[in-house]
């Protein structure tokens, strides 16, 4: 094996970038269960990667990939608007520290903002105003044909 | 009295069951005592396409005759040292009951 693999290394890059820039902020990765927003400490960030799209015609020898993640925010206010606003400030932080960085390990490109939705919870599931938003980006990495690799 | 109505009146009698408050219309001042049935349900809430949470809400069922007017959102009821805002005010279908959905204040 000759490293790591190249998705590994941007997830890992990506989620030591989020915290070096958001102290204030949990960050997970790949968690499954659900975030419980009245006992566990918000905001939050969970880190996930998502599909993985290859191209071998831009480069001869090399093959471009396109790998998609998705960060899900959690946060939560005392009141409605608070809480809503508190989302947004979330997304603005997370897109600000993400949108156009370029980590420093070999191989990995620009991350690219894609899209997001937001969700602020039902008043009948949640009595503390709370709710998500999950945001989608993108990131170019470069290796030789057939080899996924980092390094 | 009908049969739904005493089965209201015993759940409410109950002190394992339903608790002393005090209810509070929006604007008002006057702070009405009744009794409730609380309840924190929790439960995952369908994620964006992701882990999703988690939440508890609070609710409350009361009797409709023991308030002075219909609750309303923007109520607030209180017990056991805490106040919360009414959200959700659902009647039942004799309009015996009501089951408020609460926030905490």
């Amino acid at each position: 094996m000759p490293g790591t693999p190249l998705r590994e290394a941007a997830l890992a890059a990506i989620a030591t970038r989020l915290q070096a820039q958001l102290p204030d902020v949990v960050v997970e990765r790949a968690r499954r269960a659900p975030v419980d927003v009245d006992a566990e400490t918000l905001p939050r960030l969970i880190l996930r990667g998502e599909d993985w799209q290859a191209d071998d015609t831009e480069e001869p020898g090399r093959t471009h990939y396109e790998l998609s993640f998705s960060v899900a925010g959690f946060a939560s206010a005392a009141t409605d608007l608070a809480a809503e606003q508190a989302l947004s400030l979330l997304h603005a932080r997370v897109v600000e520290t993400l949108a156009g960085w370029t980590p420093s390990t070999a191989g990995l490109g620009d991350v690219a903002e894609q899209s997001a939705e937001f969700s602020l919870y039902d008043a009948e599931d949640a009595a503390r105003p709370a709710g998500e938003f999950l945001a989608r980006f993108s990131m170019l990495a470069i290796g030789p044909n057939g080899g996924p690799w980092a390094g | 009295m009908s049969a739904f109505d005493g089965a209201l009146a015993t759940l409410l009698a109950d002190p394992n069951l339903a608790v002393d408050a005090e209810w509070q219309a929006s604007g008002s001042a006057t702070w009405t005592n009744l009794r409730i049935l609380p309840a924190a349900p929790g439960d995952s809430i369908p994620g964006l396409a992701s882990t999703g949470g988690r939440a508890i809400a609070v609710q409350a069922t009361l009797r409709g005759a023991d308030l002075p007017q219909q609750p309303r959102r923007g109520d607030q009821l209180r017990w056991g040292g805490t106040t919360y805002r009414v959200e959700t005010a659902e009647p039942d279908a004799l309009g015996l009951s009501w089951r408020l959905g609460l926030a905490r204040t």
